[in-house]
């Protein structure tokens, strides 16, 4: 997990996230227990508070669910819901202000088309 | 209650002080004691533990305003604590020292060495329970006026400021010495009677009773008690350095 | 039962100075505040008022409804770690845990043998002959240890190395979990202790000049930049914190969430120790 503290995002969302990455790269399977919110938040000196939203955003989401007296566990099919929410964010965030930048900088589509080419090549 | 753990404090605080101290009195004692044998015994006497335990709650009485009023502040205690802790203390420590000392030098003299008391040089006539149980009670009350006398004078030091620290500490042994038998010079006659008067009739007074010295001790304590508590009732935690 | 420290009206003048002007602020159960502000603010005046180590000229202080001053009982539930040693001269690191624990009885002693071990601190040494840093982690160890309800940390971190100061921030998140209880931290290094704490006090020439939940704080105000002539024509009618010019280039520190933002600008957040130094400047 990595915070940018400069950031304009929340730390409780950044917490979030890096929750969700680690469920999308599968360090945190479904059915398995994550960190304790007190290992998040003396790993990276982060208000338990802090950590403890974060975590709830989740758990309001069910990608997390408590087990009582055990812990924070990922649900099941957690990583899909994620992956949804993110293409839509991805569509909103990235596709929707590509276009716009592009229309500024008078970038056709096809060249568009012909950029995201060459970028994965470089990938 | 915090005064039990105030007063346990000014005691670890103390007992290393309070062991060097016997020791070096015992090591002199020990010393006369060699020296009475050596050289035939007779009329040596010894007076050392009466007046330097006074001593020692002086010092102790300056030490312990500053340092107790930053400890125990600092460690979640009132300074109404702090005070009657220290009060306490001093009460304790100096009926401990008398009761010692008294026996040390009773012990002296009924192995012929001739130690005497400030007390039993006022009072030589006394040979009754009463009597010398007032001796302990004056050097017990005794002992506490002089602990509180140093704990005035290091409260009113702990509260100056720099400044005022040099003018008193410069003003105060000049009037003593030239100031007051320059005031006695300069005074009118009437004055210089009455305190004349004054005086000598107190000390004969004095001479009555131990109780009567026990009494112009407790006064003593009393009052420095009370500016003590002036001092200290309003005291920020300072630090120097 | 109100678990929390009250101040009400505290006025504290020195001579001519006035170090605290009618504070009144209150620290909430359980929570983690950061007290910052300049050299001379208030700050450790503040907390010595609290702790009944200085008398206000004006004003009271509560301790969970309590009146806090002179009152022993109150007091205990607060641990104050000063920035200086306020132990007799001969005093060991060891004697200072013991009477931590004669006068916070549920000082725990194990956790404090064990973080010394940790930090590498002799508790057989006298704390006048420790070096600055660990003084400062004698105190922290007691401060930590001393499980009291309310804990003053005044310049915690001083003389301490990088990875100290990470250990402590580290021990205290940990203990904070394990056994919560009012932490007040005051200190110079604010990016350290930026998502450390819940709640921020800006204390300015001693009065109160934000009291706001962190999270909040960060999003009080943003930083602009971009063209001198278009930063200028965005900024006017806003509260501006603070300007930098270079040549043509300039950015503007303001109050308020960015709205309505022309695309030629560059908008930046403003983090916790940017806003203080632009709030607190002159």
């Amino acid at each position: 997990m990595r915070f940018n503290f400069e950031s304009d995002t929340p730390i409780y969302m950044q917490v979030a996230e890096q929750i969700e990455d680690a469920v999308l790269s599968g360090a945190f399977g479904e059915e398995t227990q994550i960190p304790s919110t007190t290992e998040i938040s003396v790993t990276y000196k982060i208000n338990p508070a802090t950590v403890l939203k974060g975590m709830a955003l989740l758990a309001e989401a069910e990608i997390l669910y408590k087990k009582r007296g055990v812990g924070m566990f990922v649900s099941k099919g957690a990583a899909g819901t994620i992956l949804k929410q993110r293409k839509e964010a991805f569509y909103k965030g990235y596709i929707v202000r590509l276009l716009e930048e592009a229309q500024k900088l008078h970038i056709s589509q096809q060249e568009i088309v012909k950029m995201i080419e060459e970028g994965k090549a470089d990938a | 209650m915090k005064i039990g753990k105030m007063f346990k404090w000014y005691w670890q605080n103390t007992y290393w002080g309070l062991i060097g101290f016997y020791g070096a009195m015992l090591a002199l004692m020990l010393l006369g004691f060699t020296i009475i044998v050596f050289s035939g015994g007779g009329d040596v006497t010894m007076n050392g533990f009466s007046c330097s335990s006074e001593v020692m709650l002086l010092v102790m009485g300056i030490i312990f305003f500053s340092a107790g009023t930053r400890f125990g502040l600092s460690n979640g205690v009132s300074r109404k604590t702090v005070f009657c802790g220290m009060a306490l203390f001093m009460l304790t420590f100096s009926a401990g020292t008398a009761v010692i000392n008294v026996l040390g030098e009773w012990t002296g003299r009924a192995m012929g060495l001739g130690t005497v008391g400030i007390a039993e040089i006022i009072y030589p006539w006394i040979d009754n329970f009463v009597g010398r149980l007032g001796i302990v009670l004056s050097r017990v009350i005794g002992g506490w006026a002089m602990g509180l006398l140093g704990y005035f004078i290091g409260g009113a030091y702990y509260r100056m400021n720099k400044i005022w620290k040099i003018i008193v500490s410069i003003t105060v042994p000049a009037l003593l010495v030239f100031g007051l038998p320059l005031l006695v010079v300069a005074a009118p006659s009437s004055v210089t009677t009455a305190v004349g008067k004054f005086f000598p009739s107190t000390i004969d007074w004095l001479a009555q009773s131990p109780y009567n010295l026990t009494l112009l001790w407790l006064g003593g304590a009393i009052l420095c008690g009370i500016f003590s508590w002036l001092l200290i009732r309003r005291a920020p935690v300072k630090i120097a350095g | 039962m109100h678990n929390s420290i009250e101040a009400k009206g505290l006025t504290v003048q020195f001579g001519t100075v006035t170090a605290l002007d009618q504070v009144d602020i209150s620290f909430g159960e359980n929570r983690i505040y950061g007290l910052l502000g300049r050299n001379g603010a208030g700050k450790s005046t503040l907390l010595n008022v609290m702790g009944n180590r200085l008398y206000p000229t004006q004003g009271s202080v509560s301790i969970d409804g309590e009146p806090g001053a002179e009152n022993d009982k109150a007091q205990g539930k607060i641990y104050y770690m000063g920035e200086k040693n306020v132990c007799p001269d001969g005093t060991t690191v060891r004697q200072l845990f013991r009477w931590s624990r004669d006068f916070y009885p549920a000082f725990d002693m194990e956790y404090a043998n064990q973080l010394a071990a940790q930090f590498g601190l002799n508790t057989k040494k006298k704390l006048k002959g420790l070096s600055t840093g660990y003084l400062t982690i004698a105190k922290l160890i007691a401060a930590l240890a001393s499980n009291a309800s309310y804990v003053f940390f005044d310049e915690p971190v001083l003389g301490l190395d990088a990875n100290h100061r990470e250990m402590f921030y580290r021990e205290l998140i940990h203990r904070y979990s394990e056994r919560p209880s009012t932490i007040i931290i005051s200190t110079h290094l604010i990016e350290e202790i930026a998502d450390i704490v819940e709640q921020v006090v800006i204390i300015k020439e001693g009065k109160i000049l934000l009291d706001r939940p962190a999270e909040e704080v960060k999003r009080m105000g943003y930083m602009v930049s971009g063209k001198a002539s278009e930063v200028d024509a965005f900024c006017a009618g806003k509260q501006i914190l603070g300007e930098d010019q270079l040549g043509g280039l300039k950015s503007v520190c303001l109050l308020g969430e960015p709205e309505n933002v022309p695309a030629t600008l560059e908008i930046a957040a403003l983090d916790l120790q940017k806003l203080f130094v632009q709030l607190t400047n002159a």
